[in-house]
């Protein structure tokens, strides 16, 4: 396989595995009633700390629509899950807070989680973890210089 | 980050944080005539070659349900790009081929996509691509067995 070859098998497969991670994870989920992509928009907001993010700041770190962020955010609220609040000092930002609920419902099933993904990861040393992690963090990064600079043009 | 499981758990986000992205730029950056997804597709017949593969297949390689696949290719087929056509064997089943258009189609865009290609890896070493095309196989295999439980 050759250098652009490689290129396109890697471009391509990010998509694939995403796809088929988000099958075989909610058929994971689904037992417990929660889905691949509730539990991506959970981990998005997480990682804004204890300030709740905004839902454009989120739907902006996903790279997905307001609308469809706001979906989701929905589908959780009503479980319990978030609350979707109005931001005290503008009236028209929307604010997404992770509930109670939302912390105990993962810590609680975070071994069982860990093996889930341990097994995934099962052929992997942990020299080619790291190296997906640089290429991944590198391909980020990237990706927002283009986006930048696509949004000037 | 320094445990293991950190790693994997930021590998496993992260793979969905990519694919939106990618999604939304490779949109953006090449010329309208087919969405990624749409690209995908054809790429994901092409791979079965001469005989045209059918709807269940493709939909299995690209984790995406069979709705989800039927509706892309028939927005393909509108364009030109492919046909669904019955499967001679079984009345039931639906085959995806490709148009000649298609093929005219990646050879005109051979060189937009090699540069779209480029621009995102341009990084990348080639040592640094290996690692991360075998780690992918070995993603793939992981994927299978939760396939199978």
């Amino acid at each position: 396989m050759n250098f652009i070859d490689k290129q396109k098998y890697i471009f391509g497969s990010i998509f694939l595995i995403a796809n088929r991670l988000q099958v075989v994870g909610d058929q994971y989920l689904g037992k417990d009633d929660m889905t691949m992509k509730q539990w991506f928009l959970n981990v998005m907001i997480a990682q804004f700390g204890d300030t709740p993010p905004t839902l454009s700041e989120v739907a902006e770190l996903m790279g997905s629509s307001r609308q469809n962020v706001k979906q989701l955010a929905l589908k959780l609220e009503e479980k319990g899950f978030l609350i979707i609040r109005k931001d005290e000092q503008d009236a028209r930002a929307l604010r997404l807070e992770l509930t109670d609920k939302s912390k105990v419902f993962w810590d609680k099933r975070q071994n069982k989680d860990n093996e889930y993904i341990e097994e995934l990861f099962r052929e992997f040393s942990p020299e080619e973890i790291d190296a997906v992690c640089k290429g991944f963090e590198k391909l980020f990064k990237r990706i927002e210089s283009l986006e930048k600079e696509t949004a000037e043009k | 980050m320094n445990d293991k499981i950190d790693k994997q758990k930021y590998i496993f986000s992260r793979m969905f944080l990519l694919a939106n992205k990618l999604q939304t730029l490779g949109d953006r950056m090449l010329s309208g005539e087919m969405t990624i997804r749409q690209w995908l597709l054809t790429a994901a017949v092409a791979q079965y070659g001469e005989v045209p593969p059918t709807l269940g297949e493709v939909a299995r390689l690209l984790g995406n349900s069979h709705q989800n696949v039927k509706q892309m290719a028939v927005k393909l087929q509108e364009k030109g790009f492919l046909l669904l056509v019955k499967s001679e064997s079984d009345y039931r089943e639906t085959r995806l081929r490709l148009t000649k258009k298609n093929c005219c189609f990646w050879e005109k865009s051979r060189t937009e996509l090699k540069s779209f290609l480029d621009e995102i890896f341009c990084d990348f070493c080639e040592e640094e691509m290996d690692l991360l095309y075998q780690s992918f196989n070995k993603l793939y295999e992981g994927i299978k067995r939760q396939e199978i439980k």
